[in-house]
Formats: C-alpha cells, structure tokens, sequence
C-alpha cells in the first residue's frame, strides 16, 4: 500500500533532501496557465522534492575564487541529470501501485504566455505566447506550475522577498521538482510563516539592482505572503557578469559604449531588447550543456538572504539529525 | 559460468524495468551495416535493459495542457541520464566476475547507413545532436555520419547501428506491433532500451510467444495526425525465426510531424502561419501528394523555428498520436500486466484543435 511515509523515505533515498505531499484542493482559484488539476484532472496530491544546492558551491562563488563549478554542479547537474533520475525512479514506484505519476520538472528554457520575463539561468528562452488551446475549456498549453507556490502547498517553505522559495534547512539553496498524482496520499499542512523577515539584504546585494521594493502580494493555499518585484531582464545582464566587480571582465569591456560606466554600477535599466543586445559581449565563461550560463554575479542575492537568515537563527542545524542517521544507516 | 538470474535480479534492483538475454546468433539475415555482432566481435550474448516511460509523461499530451514533460523526462531523461546510470552499474557487476561488459546506450543517428531510408550517405536524422547551419533552425539535428570506412576487410564502417526495438525481440521482451513500436507485455509501447555486449556464455531467454502483442486494431495508423504509417503496405522481418510485420512507416514524414504535428494537432503553431505557407514551405501539411524528404523538413524546421522547437537537445514531442492510441487500446483490451487503477483515456479519441 502506497503511503505517504513509504513516498518519503524512497525519495530520501533517491536523493531528495526535502519531501513534503500536498493536498490538490489547495489548487483551488490556482489560474488556468498554473493549475496543475489541468494536467492530471484526477490528481488528488503533490508530491514536493527538494535537492539542495551545496553551500560549498556558493561559498566559492561568494569569496572570488571559482564561478565554474556552481553552474554544473550546482544547477546543471541537479536540474538535467539527479532531479530525473529521482523523479523517474519515484514514479516507477507509484505506477507500480496503480496511481498515475506525472512527474514535473522545471522547464527552464520556456517562458509561460502571461511570462514576458526571461530564466537568467539559461541562454536562451522560448515563449509561448502563441500557444492556443486544444479545445474549448482548456489553457493553452503549456500548463507551468508555479514552483513555489506548490512548494508552499507540500509545506516545504515559504517565498522569499524575491519570490523564489526559502525553506529552514538551506535558506534559498535548493532545487525543486514535483509529482502530480492521483494516489490519495495523507497531505502535509502547507507552510504558513514567513522565514523572509522583509530586511532586504538580497535587494542591496544584487550588483544589477534587479530586485525593486514595490510589494506585491502573492496568496498561496490562503496564505498571503508579501515578495518585491523582480525584474528578470535586469538580472539575466548581472547574472552574466556585467558588474563592475566581474574579474573576469577584460579592460576594454564596453569600451565604446556610451553607458559603459552606469551598466558597469548597475544603475543602468535594461529590458528584453537591451538585454538581448548585449549578451554576446558577456561571454566570460563557457555554457554547460543545455544553455546554462555562468552565473557570474555569485548568486549575491542568495548569498545575502543565506547569511542572514542564518545570523538570526531561523536556519536548522541539521548535524545532530545527519549524525543520528549515520549511525542509524538511513538518510536523514 | 556466470550467473544470469544474478544478473537480472541486479539490474531490476538497479532500476531497469525489464531485463531479457539474447542470442546474437538470432540476427543472423541482417543487412551487415546493422548486425549487432560486429560491434564486439568477441561478444557471446546480448542482455537488453527496458526502462519505462512513465504514463503519467504522456498525460499532459494526451491532455493537450502539456508537452515539456515527455521529451525531456521520457526521451532525454533516460537516453541521457537514467539509462546509463543502470547501464554502468550492470556493466561494473559484470566485469567483476571477469567478464567483459561493452555498454551500449541509444545512441542517436551516428550509422553509417540512414535511419530515414535506410541508404548510405549524408541524411537527417531527428535524433539528438545539433545542425544548426543546414536548417536554419534552433531544433536539434543530427546527420548520419559525414565519412566512415571500415577499419579492416572482415569489419563494418563504424559507427555501427542495429536495429533497438528488434534487439529487443531477439532479447525475448516483447513484438513489433503494427506501429513499428516495440510491444512488451507490461508497458505495451512505453519503454527505452540499452544493451550490454557481453563475453560471458548465457543461456538465451526464449522468445516471447505468448499472446499476440499488437491487436492489429489500427488505432496507431488511424491517429497518426500525419498519416505517416500506410494502411495497405506493411514489412516484414524475421528474427530469431519468428517473423515480425509492422505497417510500412513513411519515416521522412513522421520526422516532420513528430516535432510539428500540423494544423489540428500542434497547438503552439499559429492558424494565420499555416495558411501563409499552405502552398510555400509548409505544403506537406495541405497537399497529402508532396513526398517527404530532406527538402521539405528542412523547410518545416526553418519556418515553424519560433514556435516551441526543442527541449535543448531534444526535439519536442507533439504528436504522440500512435503510442497514445495503442496504450489506450491495449489497455481496453486488458493486454497490459501493469493495471493502473484509471484508464490512459476515457473516450475513444482524443483531441483535435478545430481549426
């Protein structure tokens, strides 16, 4: 029999670090684009994973030192490679029962019709504003979960001022995949407080100054946390390295360029059609495969919210837990 | 003697779905370009790994609010990354009771002969792999090998291809359908394969021979959006002594509508673009006499590049209309060991975009 603890423990064992099940009907007013009921109509759960991203990949990145490593391991390997094979071996184990699995991704290179934003992740991404539905009371595809708005329902954590997910055990340093399914699994209470405390640190971080202080609310599971706006095209530039303490920059980086000194301060504003223009000038590192770019700026942002939630105590200490389970020879 | 049931019982526990045992001598009558027993000469038997694509990848399509999911998890996911985690594994398992294990994954077009026709030479192939420059288009690509020769008379020119889903039959996993899909008694069309080539003597697993596979109910012709399998011609082989038939597939075709499935299937087209090249770059969706070939994928990809191409690295997947319609029929006709609880589909079709 399929329960939740038997979900949990093989998705610990497959590599998650985070397992959290939520109810479906927290869904509920969820737009059409987002609504995961439109893709399994039977779906009665959410199957939540989390992968954390080593701390030591961003330390890294944080001190100077090494900006390579983060980009494959950290975001290339988890998202193409470890998040499948946890995501396929988990779901061979609820077919196995009878219950559909369809497992989701994140789909980094596509953007959502009502998404006019860009993924900094990747090189390059492709809309679908010209997606039309396959027949009458369908969106059009395709249908794009909001990650963290289903990550809040599983319990796993709570948005951040940046809208991206915290959660307790690794501040913002983790990747998200998910299971809809139509096994009636009992469901974890979605995630109620806010761990983001509203400083602002990522915002005064951000070499680009992508993340705005206009609020904005967002209601999840009949929760309204507050997040700030972000603007997408301004860090996809900053992401790639066009602040002025890139070391990898050359002397003559945008030479001619009239803004030169205001894009290197990050006083300069970009949209999609600036930004676009002047990626090619940004080519410091190689791409991994599958279009990831070098996140050049060292995650700033994250590095800032990280610290700071972990100065006010609001991180676990997960070693007295880790060692208990060494001994006990189970993940944690 | 190494033991085969040791070897299964890993690679289930590995995560292979199915685990079968060939007999390479069930190839013998394959054109030699694609005879699997030129790839490791010293090989004795074939064990062929099936990793399952789950249902729930294909739920979205057959939705229509989903398309990401079954590229990049069911396609890319194990040919890149699932499969050869288990490959690994069972080689290593192999070689440590002193056998040689040469692991061979889904390789994506890199014979030496074309996997459109069948003929020497330069060819697309829809597999993975970017050619960018020939197609004018972001979408994956791939060519047949640009120039081979084999490295000694008795050899082949490498890269060797042979033929998956046919290794698998001579492995004892399952039937070619009318689809041209490789049917197992437990996931019908929905699985992967790799292969490992191994010096260790093994007792072949017999060939499947229990209940026909295919219902020959012509539900994957009749829902091929393209109608890229015929209805009148079929083709035959025969391996390990047991003929397989399956409907003579237009492949040039089919590469076409596999990634855009036309006016009533691909939602992410739109009408207006359709009718601005009925009779220009897009004619093969209007005029059902235009022969598929090279030319006119090449004409799609380039045209149709705005409008969700690819999953990097892998062409998406809009069709799924003869692996959808044969899960369905073999699932009404109970030919399926894995009984999911909900049917794949309620009604008899799915949709079509009215348009």
């Amino acid at each position: 029999m399929l329960t939740s603890q038997l979900i949990k423990e093989a998705a610990r064992r497959y590599g998650a670090d985070l397992v959290g099940i939520g109810d479906i009907r927290h869904f509920a007013g969820t737009a059409p684009e987002h609504d995961p009921r439109l893709i399994l109509p039977t779906a009665r759960t959410i199957i939540g994973l989390a992968m954390r991203i080593p701390r030591g990949l961003n330390q890294v990145m944080q001190s100077g030192t090494q900006r390579y490593a983060a980009n494959y391991l950290g975001t290339k390997t988890i998202s193409e490679e470890l998040t499948v094979l946890l995501l396929l071996k988990l779901s061979r184990l609820i077919e196995d029962e009878g219950y559909e699995a369809c497992p989701q991704r994140t789909c980094p290179n596509i953007r959502a019709r009502d998404d006019d934003g860009t993924n900094p992740e990747i090189s390059e991404n492709i809309s679908l504003r010209h997606a039309i539905p396959v027949a009458p009371g369908k969106p059009a595809p395709d249908v794009l979960i909001d990650f963290t708005q289903a990550a809040v329902i599983c319990g796993l954590g709570s948005p951040s001022w940046r809208g991206q997910l915290l959660t307790t055990a690794f501040g913002p340093f983790q990747r998200l995949a998910f299971i809809i399914t139509n096994a009636p699994l009992e469901a974890d209470e979605p995630f109620t407080a806010s761990l983001c405390d509203q400083c602002g640190a990522c915002a005064a971080a951000c070499p680009g100054q992508a993340i705005g202080d206009k609020p904005m609310d967002v209601t999840y599971a009949g929760q309204t946390f507050t997040t700030r706006s972000y603007d997408r095209w301004q860090c996809s530039v900053y992401y790639r390295g066009a602040h002025r303490a890139n070391p990898l920059q050359p002397p003559d980086f945008l030479a001619d360029h009239p803004d030169r000194e205001a894009i290197r301060d990050g006083r300069y504003r970009f949209d999609e059609e600036s930004a676009k223009a002047i990626y090619p000038k940004l080519n410091f590192l190689p791409q991994a495969q599958y279009g990831y770019v070098a996140c050049l700026c060292g995650r700033a942002c994250d590095q800032a919210c990280y610290s700071h939630l972990k100065e006010k105590g609001l991180l676990e200490d997960r070693r007295a837990a880790a060692l208990q389970a060494i001994r006990e020879g189970v993940r944690p | 003697m190494i033991d085969k049931e040791a070897i299964r019982r890993f690679a289930l526990e590995s995560g292979a779905d199915l685990c079968g045992f060939g007999d390479l001598n069930r190839f013998e009558g394959v054109p030699r370009a694609m005879d699997p027993r030129f790839v490791f000469p010293a090989a004795r038997s074939l064990i062929c790994l099936a990793f399952r694509m789950p249902r729930g990848v294909q739920r979205g399509i057959e939705e229509g609010t989903q398309f990401y999911q079954y590229p990049s998890l069911a396609y890319g996911g194990i040919n890149e990354t699932y499969a050869p985690s288990i490959l690994y594994e069972v080689g290593k398992f192999i070689e440590d009771q002193g056998y040689e294990a040469m692991i061979y994954r889904n390789t994506g077009a890199r014979g030496s002969v074309s996997d459109m026709d069948g003929t020497p030479g330069n060819t697309l192939s829809p597999e993975e792999q970017i050619v960018y420059q020939q197609t004018g288009s972001r979408t994956a690509h791939h060519r047949t090998v640009q120039t081979t020769r084999p490295v000694s008379p008795e050899q082949e020119a490498p890269d060797l291809q042979f033929h998956f889903r046919l290794a698998a039959v001579a492995c004892g996993l399952g039937e070619i359908g009318l689809s041209k899909m490789l049917l197992t008694p437990q996931f019908g069309p929905m699985q992967r394969f790799a292969f490992i080539f191994t010096d260790a003597p093994i007792e072949p697993d017999p060939m499947y021979s229990g209940k026909p596979l295919c219902l020959k109910c012509k539900a994957c012709i009749r829902e091929c959006p393209g109608h890229c399998l015929s209805d009148t011609e079929t083709v035959t082989v025969t391996v390990g002594g047991k003929p397989m038939t399956w409907a003579k597939l237009d492949e040039w075709r089919c590469y076409i509508y596999y990634t855009y499935s036309g006016r009533k299937q691909d939602p992410f087209v739109p009408t207006e673009v359709f009718d601005q090249h009925r009779d220009g770059k897009l004619r093969i969706y209007e005029h059902p006499e235009v022969k598929a070939n090279e030319q006119e994928v090449l004409n799609v990809y380039a045209t149709l590049d705005p409008y969700f191409p690819s999953q990097v690295g892998y062409n998406m997947a809009k069709c799924a209309g003869c692996i959808g319609a044969c899960v369905n029929m073999l699932e009404r006709g109970g030919c399926l060991k894995g009984k999911f609880k909900e049917p794949f589909r309620k009604g008899l079709r799915r949709w079509n975009i009215d348009r």
